[in-house]
């Protein structure tokens, strides 16, 4: 087993509530709960939840985009958490990140030249060296060399997350964080971006987190899934075991709630559907966070928050995990 | 065969600083009693302007021909008047975002109680006893409490719900759904598709659905049609739309769909390029540039909307030599 080559530990970050005339603080969203995840090299690790769990939280933490309160991110040896602006400058050479949204997320007064260009500028590549490689990358994104001296406007939403995918990649890092890169696009041009992805990664070896609320597309670019659930990791594990086995009961309902796109599996389909919603992080329920909607939840729950739990190659924070075999709808009949 | 709604030839046009934009050309289609027709399409496809059209909900800037009758009258040559008493009453319409669709500063029985007031003649305890009733219908718990409950106090889901309710409180024929699902959560999303059933079931309401996801339209429509570049490139049955597809376009989309039965990690089947312009659309067929079974044909005629098998119709030239698409 080779050594992880970014290792989040205990990671927590808090929003403070601000109320009243003076703006006083007057309580914490723990956004992000004592969040570990080790990532591999070369692996595409996908994190999915419902809005609100804190996976967007996550991806900025790791590159302190939100100051986390405490915990650590390793990353060659060094903590990007206490590294001061010179070291986090390097650091964040090699960890970069790919916004949601392509229309807000590019500076629409700059031509792509100097939007991707930018971080070579900031690590004091020459001007003629930047015109070069940016052409280069360009045309590795599947755009070409002169779409450098346009401007954001002139681009259709799938080609400005090229721009973005180009922008993070200009650096040569070795970890990309990619938050939600697909969810504002259509499903042809989501495809296209997929796909992009899956060659860059073959190509450069690099390791991804891959933050989305889909979980087909999740299924498809993952090699390990971590689930969240109110700041928590609730389940995590490798793939297959994840989609076909899950645990957790509340990734059993998170999966069980995606609709296909095939109407007689549909038909055939036990749908459990979760009542109520994701209660506010800012008064989190005792004991496990998913008690209130979990339909196998019991008193334990209550009491007592689940620790995280090795079993059959995935880890899951649950009192009464499913079994091998085992559905929800199973257990629910039993 | 009496259809509740029946469109013929629909045209909108909207007036840009840059020309006419073709948003929706010659659509045509029924929609039977208490069916669910969903149509799909991409951004641009000229599905929700289709609805809006519908709806009389566009502005001064569109241009709108063609016939839309609707219980036995025409919605494009009713005066606005005539054209309020059946917004809200028999056609009612619940949209994407049901935080901007509410109005923050009335509670949410109050909203529900509006639409009840405006279209009956009744008191405004009964128009709120209706908005609890409703609300009780669409699953909001403690409805007596939540009546009087602001739309911030609401979530995601609930509001959506709330939604549901104005738009069914006066006992509609037909309800617009347009996107009612995309801002929500898949958990919550997997609810309120349960409530628009339930609600279709209980009070034998005829559903149009207008969606991207094909998903969503596998387990819930009765009929399909797939819309692409302001035009109707296929339409037939769900079971046909999924497993004997005869258009081009629908299978491109059905292939680029990562899906959980298929195999994680290969390569996603894509569409090339992007929708043309519909500022002035090429010669031939719209999908042709981005079509692998385009020939040199397909470039230069516009094919027309064709049946091809039981009510099922599709745009294409080469639909007989091609078949069925797999």
């Amino acid at each position: 087993m080779s050594e992880p080559i970014l290792r989040i530990e205990n990671l927590v970050t808090k929003y403070p509530i601000r109320a009243g005339l003076l703006r006083r603080t007057v309580g914490h969203v723990h956004a992000l709960n004592n969040v570990s995840i080790d990532l591999m090299p070369k692996e595409t690790l996908g994190v999915v939840g419902e809005s609100g769990c804190g996976k967007t939280t996550l991806g900025r933490s790791i590159l302190r985009l939100v100051e986390p309160d405490s915990g650590r991110v390793m990353y060659g040896g060094s903590d990007v958490l206490t590294a001061n602006s010179s070291g986090l400058r390097g650091l964040r050479k090699d960890l970069q990140i790919v916004f949601q949204d392509p229309y807000a997320s590019l500076n629409p007064r700059l031509p792509i030249n100097e939007i991707v260009g930018e971080p070579l500028a900031v690590h004091g590549v020459t001007k003629a060296e930047r015109r070069a490689r940016v052409g280069e990358i360009l045309r590795e994104v599947g755009l070409l060399p002169e779409h450098g001296n346009r401007y954001p406007h002139e681009f259709s939403g799938g080609q400005r997350q090229r721009i973005g995918i180009a922008r993070a990649l200009i650096l040569n890092p070795s970890v990309l964080i990619l938050d939600e890169p697909v969810s504002a696009l259509d499903v042809s041009i989501q495809a296209q971006i997929l796909n992009l992805l899956r060659r860059i990664q073959l190509e450069k070896q690099i390791s991804m987190i891959f933050i989305a609320h889909d979980l087909s597309v999740v299924r498809h670019v993952s090699d390990r899934v971590a689930v969240m659930y109110l700041g928590r990791v609730v389940e995590i594990g490798d793939r297959t075991s994840l989609y076909e086995n899950p645990k957790h009961p509340y990734t059993a309902s998170l999966l069980s709630a995606v609709p296909l796109a095939d109407p007689v599996t549909e038909r055939s389909r036990k749908r459990i559907v979760l009542q109520g919603d994701v209660p506010s992080p800012a008064h989190p329920p005792s004991g496990c966070e998913f008690r209130t909607r979990c339909p196998i939840a019991q008193e334990r729950c209550v009491t007592e928050r689940p620790a995280m739990q090795s079993m059959e190659g995935v880890s899951v924070a649950c009192h009464f995990p499913l079994g091998r075999d085992e559905s929800l709808v199973s257990r629910l009949n039993r | 065969m009496t259809f509740l709604l029946d469109v013929k030839g629909l045209n909108v046009r909207f007036r840009t600083e840059f020309g006419l934009v073709h948003a929706v050309n010659e659509v045509s289609f029924s929609v039977s009693k208490g069916e669910t027709l969903a149509v799909v399409g991409e951004s641009g496809s000229g599905k929700s302007v289709t609805a809006l059209a519908l709806m009389r909900l566009l502005d001064r800037t569109a241009l709108i021909d063609g016939e839309a009758s609707f219980e036995g009258v025409n919605l494009f040559t009713m005066s606005e008047k005539e054209m309020q008493k059946i917004r809200g009453a028999r056609i009612g319409m619940i949209f994407q975002d049901p935080m901007t669709a509410l109005n923050p500063v009335f509670t949410v029985g109050d909203q529900i109680a509006e639409v009840v007031l405006i279209h009956r003649d009744c008191t405004k305890q009964e128009a709120k006893t209706r908005a609890i009733e409703m609300m009780g219908l669409v699953g909001i718990p403690d409805s007596r409490r939540r009546v009087d409950q602001y739309p911030h106090e609401f979530s995601g889901g609930m509001r959506q719900r709330a939604m549901i309710a104005m738009a069914i409180a006066n006992s509609p024929s037909l309800l617009i759904a347009d996107e009612p699902t995309t801002a929500l959560d898949v958990t919550v999303q997997a609810q309120v598709m349960e409530v628009i059933r339930s609600v279709q079931e209980s009070i034998g309401l005829t559903v149009m659905l207008i969606t991207h996801d094909l998903g969503l339209v596998a387990g819930f429509a009765d009929r399909i049609q797939v819309m692409y570049a302001g035009q109707l490139v296929e339409t037939a049955e769900r079971d046909r739309i999924f497993y004997e597809t005869r258009n081009p376009y629908t299978r491109a989309l059905l292939d680029s769909i990562p899906s959980q039965l298929g195999v994680p990690g290969t390569e996603l089947k894509t569409i090339g390029g992007n929708p043309p312009s519909l500022l002035s659309p090429p010669p031939g067929c719209l999908f042709q540039p981005r079509c692998v079974h385009a020939t040199e044909d397909c470039r230069m005629t516009r094919p027309e909307l064709k049946s091809v098998g039981q009510n099922h119709l599709s745009r294409c030239l080469r639909s007989s030599d091609l078949g069925v698409l797999r």
